[in-house]
């Protein structure tokens, strides 16, 4: 899509997302990724991987998405990808009152299991749906501003505000990078020893979009 | 998985306002044949695989990924050298040290959650199912080394993690299209690595169910459970624990692993009288369709099933099924009647497995009457014999309690005349053969029917590999499925059954051999 086999890829990024079962983590990944959307439920199994590379203020992203099980019997399996992760998009569903109350357990989650730096956004799903809309924006909001973290509200169904969320998570983890790498090695910046970071990566495949699993 | 997708088709035409039933016919045909795959499925996962694979903290499959790593390690040490050198490269890059949880761990959950029904072709699911039928869960490590040994000579190529993930991604792509690797030499290579048990399989299990110690689902003690886990990870590390934290532990394991055992009982034979938790709303129109996960029809869906289809539960509680009203019986006889020809239809339909199907999806119907008869109208006409089973209709009408019963023994009996012509009809034979209250098969270990004695031992979820012999059952089994060679099978044979066996005249060429001197390891 937007990337060509052996380009330059200024960051690769760890994205997790996580939240409670069926509010649309896998959706909006296949909506990101893919740009389609599935209307049946098929329920992930541990974790999934979607990568694709990005292009944010003239810098080459590679995203590498991650997509958890909302059971709570993978909590621990999948708990063990929070930590290289440098983000971590906390999904609940708009109509849900249920998902949003649990919110604030994934964040104690989050933040227990990653690292300072992390990035936590949190991210109101299935906004088309207002009808049944059972969490209000101004509620969702005031949850994010006391958890110091930034709010989006999305529709994977319709395609709304997808796609911002992601680049603005990047935007911040391009910061909080930045950030981190001033504050941990002042001499260092063009140092290979961060090449996890900066490391330009050929991709071997023109795949840049890609399902691992089929579930 | 495979039955919802039919399932859901099936609720957008049943909803539509024209009841056709010669659609309705096709259509429940499909639906049967799917959730005859899925029915395997929680047979296998009720039976072959370890008992806590699917528990809430998935700790035997924790333990099984780890079991599966050291047979990497052996089997395969320059790939998982390769693996873990990425492994640590990429925690290396994080900064403050990170943990990268060990690459394969992604595609082994997956692959042993589902045994294989999401990465390769149904075709090869099938097979590979039949050999868990014949020996036990170690086969799904088996697959996983064989697939690993396929995929190493481009997975040893990429040098960093994100690559791996990336070449993974085409990879699985390519697997489940079945271009990587073909049935047959799937199986030949299951069977050629090494003999059954896998070497020191017992022995190796055992270390991790000591070394990981049962997630708790508290946030606190999450980070513990975790550094054990790494611990368990370094395989030469066997940290040798005071053995007096064991005994503590056991009774409070015990009793848990006990309270445990009565649930799945309870919930296993739910489970067998009910096997698809999406059977009823594809039937009835107007209920909504539920969110289900196909492969943990667990605490929730049968909770939600209780409510909304409260027949479908007294099924299985004996008692309150003498209640059931006349009426309802009736219903079920007709449906009955239904269910009947369409299997008459298709032979290759596993009978006994729809019999509980349409016995559940008789009790969960709440249509007129005139709609009833109308079906039974139309089914008369299309079948030709169905008087086999009507003096059983009588019996159920009168006491549904000896339902189950009934109903195996019949189907078991008429299975056995069915020829096998597919590959997934051994197990379909198996499930029948469960039917069976007393029998003593040696195929199944049914974990719960098994009595429980409690013991100093922490309770393992692994059963105990069969040592020694193949019995004949399963050696003249595995034949038939050009698993094992004849003269494996004969070996183990009585005289008599040897000569039953020549003389029903099955020339199988055994396409694999049991090679109990292959010594891999």
């Amino acid at each position: 899509m937007e990337s060509s086999s052996n380009e330059h890829i200024d960051y690769v990024f760890k994205v997790v997302l996580i939240g409670d079962c069926g509010v649309g983590k896998s959706s909006l990944l296949l909506r990101y990724s893919d740009d389609f959307f599935q209307e049946s439920y098929l329920c992930t199994i541990g974790v999934d991987l979607r990568i694709r590379t990005i292009s944010v203020d003239d810098k080459r992203v590679k995203l590498q998405m991650w997509d958890t099980a909302g059971q709570e019997r993978f909590k621990t399996l999948c708990g063990h990808y929070y930590r290289g992760a440098e983000a971590i998009i906390i999904v609940f569903d708009v109509t849900s009152e249920n998902s949003f109350s649990n919110v604030l357990r994934w964040y104690e989650e989050a933040r227990q299991l990653s690292r300072q730096d992390t990035v936590l956004v949190l991210l109101g799903n299935k906004s088309d749906m207002a009808d049944s809309r059972a969490v209000s924006t101004e509620r969702a909001q005031s949850l994010a501003a006391s958890l110091n973290i930034a709010y989006f509200e999305s529709s994977a169904k319709l395609c709304d505000n997808v796609k911002e969320t992601f680049t603005a998570t990047t935007r911040k983890m391009m910061e909080a990078y930045q950030k981190h790498h001033r504050a941990h090695l002042p001499d260092d910046l063009t140092n290979s020893k961060s090449l996890h970071m900066s490391q330009p990566i050929k991709s071997s495949t023109s795949l840049n979009c890609f399902d691992c699993s089929i579930m | 998985m495979l039955g919802g997708t039919k399932s859901r088709a099936t609720v957008k035409v049943s909803t539509s306002s024209q009841p056709l039933f010669s659609t309705l016919q096709i259509r429940t045909r499909q639906m049967l044949e799917a959730v005859i795959d899925f029915s395997i499925m929680v047979y296998l996962v009720d039976h072959m695989l370890p008992k806590e694979y699917f528990a809430h903290n998935l700790r035997a499959l924790t333990v099984d990924m780890a079991v599966f790593r050291t047979y990497l390690a052996m089997k395969l040490p320059k790939l998982s050298a390769h693996l873990t050198k990425l492994q640590q490269e990429s925690c290396d890059d994080c900064n403050g040290g990170n943990v990268e949880p060990p690459l394969t761990n992604v595609f082994t959950m997956q692959w042993f959650l589902t045994m294989f029904a999401t990465c390769l072709p149904m075709a090869t699911v099938l097979k590979i199912w039949d050999c868990v039928m014949l020996d036990g869960s170690e086969i799904l490590i088996r697959t996983a080394l064989a697939l690993w040994t396929k995929l190493a000579k481009k997975i040893i190529r990429v040098k960093s993690a994100d690559e791996f993930y990336m070449t993974m991604g085409s990879l699985t792509q390519q697997l489940m299209k079945g271009e990587i690797v073909t049935t047959d030499e799937l199986i030949r290579s299951i069977y050629n690595m090494a003999p059954i048990p896998l070497p020191k399989l017992t022995d190796i299990r055992e270390k991790f169910m000591y070394d990981i110690t049962p997630f708790s689902a508290d946030v606190n003690s999450h980070k513990s459970a975790h550094s054990e886990e790494e611990s368990a990870d370094d395989m030469h590390d066997v940290t040798k624990k005071d053995l007096t934290t064991h005994h503590t532990m056991d009774v409070a394991m015990l009793r848990r692993q006990y309270a445990k055992l009565t649930r799945r009982q309870r919930k296993a034979s739910l489970l067998m009288m009910a096997p698809v938790a999406s059977a009823p709303p594809t039937i009835v129109p107007n209920y909504p369709s539920p969110v289900v996960n196909h492969l943990f029809v667990g605490k929730e869906m049968s909770e939600k099933k209780q409510v909304s289809t409260p027949r479908s539960r007294s099924i299985s509680v004996g008692s309150q099924m003498e209640s059931v009203a006349p009426a309802l019986s009736d219903q079920l006889a007709s449906r009955l009647d239904f269910y009947d020809s369409s299997q008459q239809d298709s032979r290759q339909m596993h009978r006994s497995k729809a019999k509980k199907q349409k016995s559940e999806a008789a009790s969960s119907i709440t249509e007129p009457e005139v709609v009833n008869q109308e079906v039974k109208k139309v089914v008369r006409q299309t079948s030709d014999t169905s008087d086999e089973f009507d003096g059983d209709h009588a019996t159920l009408a009168a006491h549904v309690t000896t339902m189950r019963r009934e109903i195996r023994r019949q189907h078991s009996t008429a299975s056995d005349s069915s020829s096998i012509s597919t590959d997934s009809v051994f197990t379909h034979s198996i499930l029948n053969q469960n039917g069976h209250q007393g029998s003593s098969n040696s195929l199944s270990q049914r974990p719960y029917s098994k009595e429980f004695i409690p013991s100093m031992k922490p309770f393992s979820p692994f059963p105990k590999p069969a040592t020694g012999i193949l019995s004949a059952k399963k050696a003249k089994i595995g034949v038939e499925l050009g698993l094992y060679k004849p003269e494996s099978a004969l070996a183990y044979m009585s005289p008599a059954e040897r000569k039953q066996f020549l003389r029903e005249g099955k020339h199988f060429t055994g396409r694999m051999a049991m090679s109990p001197t292959s010594s891999l390891w």
